[in-house]
């Protein structure tokens, strides 16, 4: 025992019951679907051959990359605006604005994708006002094509990015930027040259967390989208419903996660990843 | 930072961010009282039919209880 604990931090053991939950019950799900992508319908790399043999699977994955790239710069940035004004705002409409945000945590995916339907389609809410008070003449697309499906994803995403940027900008010293406007430098230059370099960490998590949550968008663009924008995730679905072919949608898994891993590995050379999402630095 | 222009046009804009966030749901609102059967708004006429419908249909009553 004394040899064993001299490598292995005898803490370890106590944590080793739920590590083995986590294995069983997640990593076992995960391989199986590893191993179907090599091997169904038949053994061998048949399946990933296929990314460079059909146009519609790039297509695919370039809608899906294109989408969720906009998204993420869309959402950052509005949720930057809101994280900021939200940590310099007076204590009570900070309660008020942080509750707004939470509020729109509750609302359901599907909710939200509906009351859009209502609002954006051609006979809709936002089409009807426009023409009401004689903007437009005829209805303007706003859904069933990729700016639908954008409108509906940043809805859904900005939360997400404000949460982070908030712990960032929360844990700055208010007196860097005050010695940074004492020794003579405008409100912009603070901002661009003290306060958004400070935020970067906040800035890098809450991408990531937004990219990687959009890649897995099913709902929105399936409904949104109006079959016209197809995405990974629905492909996935149609080839593991419809066409049966689990060894495909098997792959476009795997690959899906190999890049989110893959990602995760760029950044932490960059940074400490552990940091970013709020463990203790190292 | 709260007293100038700027500041006010930002907080203006955070807050129609928050409402770009939230009030779309509310849509669901009007949507529940036309008196239509399928999803529309209603116009000019209101209706607590599929109020109605909810509260005595087997079905969604036993959902109920099953989500709660």
């Amino acid at each position: 025992m004394n040899a064993l604990s001299r490598y292995v931090n005898p803490y370890w053991l106590l944590v080793l019951p739920f590590l083995a939950v986590v294995v069983v019950l997640y990593l076992g799900p995960i391989a199986n679907i590893l191993w179907l992508s090599v091997t169904d319908p038949k053994p061998g790399l048949g399946n990933y051959a296929k990314v460079f043999e059909s146009d519609s699977l790039v297509r695919i994955i370039m809608t899906t990359l294109r989408t969720c790239v906009i998204t993420t710069i869309v959402s950052v940035a509005l949720g930057y605006l809101v994280a900021y004004t939200v940590v310099h705002a007076l204590a009570r409409e900070k309660a008020w604005m942080l509750t707004f945000v939470l509020l729109s945590f509750w609302i359901s995916v599907l909710v939200r994708t509906f009351a859009w339907i209502m609002l954006l389609g051609n006979n809709g809410v936002v089409n009807n006002a426009l023409s009401d008070i004689g903007l437009i003449n005829e209805p303007i697309a706003f859904m069933r094509n990729e700016l639908g499906v954008l409108i509906g994803m940043v809805q859904y995403m900005v939360p997400y990015a404000v949460l982070p940027l908030l712990a960032n900008m929360q844990g700055l010293d208010p007196r860097v930027m005050q010695a940074s406007r004492c020794l003579g430098a405008s409100g912009l230059q603070t901002f661009l040259r003290v306060y958004l370099p400070l935020t970067k960490p906040g800035i890098i998590a809450a991408a990531l967390l937004v990219f990687i949550i959009s890649l897995g968008f099913y709902v929105t663009p399936a409904i949104l989208g109006g079959g016209k924008v197809l995405m990974i995730a629905e492909y996935i679905s149609v080839q593991i419903l419809v066409t049966l072919r689990w060894g495909t949608a098997a792959m476009l898994a795997a690959l899906m996660l190999g890049g989110v891993l893959v990602l995760l590995a760029i950044m932490n050379r960059f940074m400490n990843l552990g940091t970013i999402f709020g463990g203790a630095g190292r | 930072m709260t007293g100038n222009a700027s500041g006010t046009i930002r907080r203006a804009a955070a807050w129609l961010v928050l409402l770009f966030l939230v009030a779309p749901a509310l849509v669901s609102i009007p949507v529940s009282l036309t008196p239509k059967r399928f999803l529309s708004m209603p116009d000019g006429e209101y209706s607590l039919r599929h109020f109605e419908y909810l509260f005595s249909s087997e079905p969604w009553l036993s959902s109920f209880w099953q989500s709660a």
